[in-house]
């Protein structure tokens, strides 16, 4: 199953991501971090993946 | 791999800007502007801000007279500042020495001696600048309050610089809107009491409306009033050009060129309302809108097939894949995208985009149907009668201002789901691209008036303000807050601040403002906001909504 990945290097902490899948991203020290990737069935990650202005998330192949 | 980040988190940060409603946190963005804005151009910007000023600070202690090279210079450089306007580094340098250079001249000019390091700073190199634009900022000023209200002041002036740039354009000046944006901005560098500080945010909500009424003369004067229009949002089998912004000059010289050549023109965003002027409507290849307000570009620019004209904010980075269709003109840039040059005389030469279009695909349709708009004051004033009438009648219980901005956040959605559960005697007014997240939802009409009153772009605020001052006078009431008129303005970028601060100017009182409260703003100037005009923040639907209409029930 697809699950999404933060680039912490790209990743400005705006916070978007965690406004629009709160069950999935977490800001943690000003980067958001994935705490449950199979949270995703409450939310629209790939809302989060499009809404991301430094396209700093995608899925993950696996 | 955020070791390395975290190690240098506190430290300087490498940029601070919170101008505008989407900061990082709702705090302030610190490594990259959350528009797409790099921390290098961030700080250009900053470094101009504080040119400017000092330029100001020079030249309102010289004689008062206009200077349009100086006026011009300091007004198009504040918009070029505006949040989606300009990421191009090399643009921000060039004005950056610009600025050196008409500050020095003024100072020898006038033989002012100020020791304000914003007016004696002169930099050896490029390497120099670039050390100073990181060196000073917004978090220089260290009192929560004092620097609260100078961002406030500077934006609002951001705003009126926008406007009165679209003004000037058009050939209508009024020389005390650049002097009081350089009174304003002076008064930024000095040791000004925070009473005097919201005394001259006041005022400059005063210079906005005076800025947005001259707006709407160049406007209507040049393109004639809006008129009620339906605006196809389907396409054509042509190939196309897509024009975004505010720019209605843009769009004369736009349309001129493109008449018989094959290429139709579509608008973008806050470039909708150009469908409803007459001088704009005779054209039979405008064709219509295409998609969404800003923040939707990436998908439908790559949708579109043609280029792209982005005639002011908002420009959202773009994706390779369409990078090359897009044109910037006036104090748009990006680098790496092809700028159309200012019109030394006459019109804008747009033969290249032309060109470019004519290599295109016609664009992919997105969807189908037409919208209503062009409810500028003109046109609602010859409803007048027919809308009192529904009042008296209890057809129309209330009205409900949702104008302002729209923005990429999910809670946003806020403006759809108010609009959903407004009761079916209520009546949005509506002006700028906060519209969007309503204005085909088909809410229908009450006796023919559309229960979507759209006025214009942002700056067409003014007209709701005009709508409403006729409102009362038809129902013979001193003050427009005793209408069943509710207000709940959605914001995003710097000219909301400026018609934020003109509806208080105008003695608007009990607006909601949203989806976020500026980060700008501090606690104590948020209580001085919300003593003398009841601002206040979002709730929830169900909550903003009763308080909002039950106001309106108390009129």
């Amino acid at each position: 199953m697809k699950q999404p990945v933060v680039d912490e290097e790209a990743c400005i902490g705006c916070g978007v991501c965690a406004d629009i899948c709160p069950d999935v991203f977490e800001i943690v020290d000003e980067i958001s971090q994935v705490k449950d990737a199979d949270a995703c069935s409450s939310c629209d990650c790939q809302r989060a993946i499009d809404t991301c202005p430094v396209d700093a998330i995608t899925w993950s192949t696996p | 791999m955020p070791f390395g980040r975290r190690e240098t988190m506190n430290k300087t940060p490498d940029m601070f800007c919170f101008q505008c409603e989407e900061t990082a946190r709702g705090e302030g963005c610190t490594i990259k502007g959350v528009c797409g804005k790099p921390a290098e151009v961030a700080n250009l910007q900053d470094l101009l801000i504080y040119l400017l000023k000092g330029i100001s600070l020079v030249h309102t202690q010289g004689p008062a007279e206009a200077n349009d090279e100086v006026d011009d210079f300091v007004t198009v450089s504040l918009f070029a500042t505006i949040t989606n306007a300009n990421f191009n580094p090399d643009d921000f340098t060039e004005k950056i020495h610009d600025a050196l250079e008409i500050r020095d001249m003024l100072k020898e000019k006038h033989d002012i001696r100020s020791e304000h390091d914003a007016v004696t700073w002169t930099p050896d190199s490029d390497d120099d600048i670039r050390a100073k634009a990181r060196s000073i900022g917004v978090l220089d000023t260290e009192n929560e309050d004092v620097r609260s209200l100078r961002e406030l002041i500077t934006y609002g002036v951001k705003g009126i610089a926008a406007y009165y740039h679209h003004a000037t354009v058009l050939g209508e000046r009024d020389a005390a809107i650049p002097a009081f944006m350089q009174r304003a901005l002076a008064a930024t560098l000095q040791d000004r009491s925070v009473d005097e500080l919201v005394d001259l945010t006041l005022q400059t909500g005063d210079m906005a409306v005076r800025t947005m009424a001259l707006l709407d003369r160049a406007n209507t004067s040049a393109y004639g009033h809006p008129e009620p229009t339906d605006v196809h949002l389907g396409v054509r089998g042509n190939p196309g050009i897509l024009v975004s912004g505010h720019d209605l000059r843009d769009m004369e010289d736009l349309l001129e060129q493109t008449a018989d050549t094959g290429v139709d023109v579509y608008t973008h965003g806050e470039m909708l309302p150009a469908n409803a002027y007459p001088a704009f409507k005779q054209y039979d290849h405008f064709v219509g809108n295409y998609g969404n307000s800003w923040w939707e570009q990436k998908r439908e620019f790559e949708a579109f097939n043609g280029p792209i004209l982005m005639t002011t904010n908002c420009l959202v980075p773009p994706e390779d894949s369409y990078r090359d269709r897009v044109y910037t003109t006036g104090v748009v840039g990006y680098p790496g995208m092809e700028q159309i040059p200012d019109r030394t005389d006459g019109s804008k030469d747009f033969s290249g985009i032309i060109e470019h279009a004519r290599r295109c695909p016609p664009p992919e349709q997105l969807e189908d149907g037409d919208i209503t708009i062009g409810f500028a004051h003109d046109a609602v004033t010859g409803m007048v009668d027919r809308i009192v009438e529904a009042i008296k009648a209890g057809r129309i219980g209330s009205f409900v201002v949702m104008a302002g901005c729209d923005g990429r956040h999910a809670d946003r959605e806020y403006y759809t789901r108010f609009a959903e559960a407004l009761p079916d005697d209520a009546v949005i007014l509506t002006a700028g691209c906060a519209k969007y997240r309503y204005n085909k939802l088909d809410l229908g009409d009450i006796d023919g008036i559309p229960r979507v009153i759209d006025a214009g772009q942002c700056n067409d605020s003014y007209s709701l303000a005009v709508i409403a001052r006729k409102l009362a006078d038809a129902f013979n009431a001193d003050d427009v807050n005793e209408l069943p008129i509710a207000f709940n303005i959605a914001w995003y970028e710097q000219k909301a601040v400026a018609v934020l601060l003109a509806l208080l100017s105008l003695g608007i009182r009990n607006i909601m403002l949203g989806p976020r409260l500026p980060a700008f703003v501090s606690p104590a100037v948020l209580d001085v906001l919300v003593e003398q005009f009841n601002l206040q923040p979002n709730g929830t639907v169900e909550e903003d909504m009763s308080q909002l209409l039950s106001r309106g029930d108390d009129a």
